[in-house]
């Protein structure tokens, strides 16, 4: 199991492209992934952002429409749904 | 690990096997096969380089695939991540429906694919189709030009398709020649997959670590 980070764009752009370079990317921001035994200190080195860990993506979701700054801490399946909604799977077919 | 054989009894395959026979001693070792699953959300395995199979020779594509979950979106196996969607060159799964897609046209069919199992795509002879298997499913599709860069990933810059479970040993054969073998089990690899047949190896994007689990 791997523990997620959504981050605004400009701060990945700032200081985390090259820590993270394949972060998705979520309207403006970027999914960081890392180990779950990194979770902890990932959130003391950057306390001062603001981190809120959230489990319902529906409230992801609203964090994002909103365009908060404080970083998100999430789990896969949330993610998932996330990533689903803002950027729908293609439709192919004959 | 070294032991005395009188202390060894295995257990394999529901029967038991008694060292005691097999000669005055020997080292046991713990071979424990690993398998990365991938998080159906952000990982892929992206290839070194890519690997063009032309429609003109006979190949045969193999590899085991599990999915973890059964939802109804587009998942794509392997497809190739540059060009456009005139010349992508994908196997895809959608809600219990295959789609090897090349070109603008493809074929679907109602498929199955829970659980895990290995897919083998065949093309041979002048039949210019290409034959894919998984389990107790066959079917043949149309076929041009096979270009693979990318496994369990997304394609053309969308965020979505990615495949949650594994993909292991993929191979390819062109001419009934192995070319490219990739186990995708080397846990002490890590993030970069060495192949075992050709230079192209498999790099996982967003790897943490966290993804080797024992082969069920």
């Amino acid at each position: 199991m791997s523990t997620y980070a959504i981050i605004p764009q400009e701060q990945w752009v700032d200081e985390l492209v090259d820590r993270f370079p394949d972060a998705p990317l979520v309207q403006n921001y970027r999914v960081l992934v890392f180990a779950d035994a990194e979770a902890a200190q990932l959130k003391d080195d950057y306390a001062e952002r603001g981190i809120v860990e959230l489990s319902s993506s529906s409230e992801i979701i609203k964090h994002i429409n909103s365009g908060l700054k404080p970083w998100v801490i999430l789990q896969v399946e949330p993610l998932r749904k996330l990533m689903q909604h803002f950027n729908p799977p293609l439709v192919e077919g004959e | 690990m070294y032991l005395n054989k009188k202390d060894l009894i295995l257990k394999e395959s529901s029967k038991y096997l008694n060292l005691f026979d097999l000669g005055e001693s020997y080292t046991l070792k713990s071979v424990i096969e690993y398998v990365a699953r991938l998080d159906g959300a952000t990982q892929y395995w992206q290839l070194s380089e890519p690997i063009t199979i032309p429609s003109n020779v006979d190949y045969e594509i193999g590899f085991y695939a599990s999915r973890a979950l059964n939802d109804t979106n587009l998942l794509y196996i392997f497809g190739y991540s540059g060009g456009n969607n005139q010349d992508q060159h994908r196997l895809a799964l959608s809600s219990g429906s295959p789609q090897m897609a090349y070109g603008m046209g493809f074929a679907s069919k109602e498929f199955n694919f829970n659980g895990n199992g290995q897919f083998l795509l065949t093309h041979s002879g002048t039949s210019k189709v290409t034959y894919i298997e998984f389990n107790t499913y066959t079917d043949a599709f149309n076929d041009q030009t096979i270009t693979i860069d990318r496994l369990m990933g997304p394609w053309l810059g969308v965020d979505s398709g990615y495949l949650n479970g594994y993909v292991r040993d993929f191979y390819v054969k062109v001419g009934g020649v192995e070319v490219l073998r990739i186990p995708l089990t080397n846990k002490s690899q890590g993030a970069t997959q060495l192949a075992t047949v050709g230079n192209i190896d498999a790099t996982m994007i967003n790897y943490t670590g966290d993804e080797w689990g024992p082969l069920p």
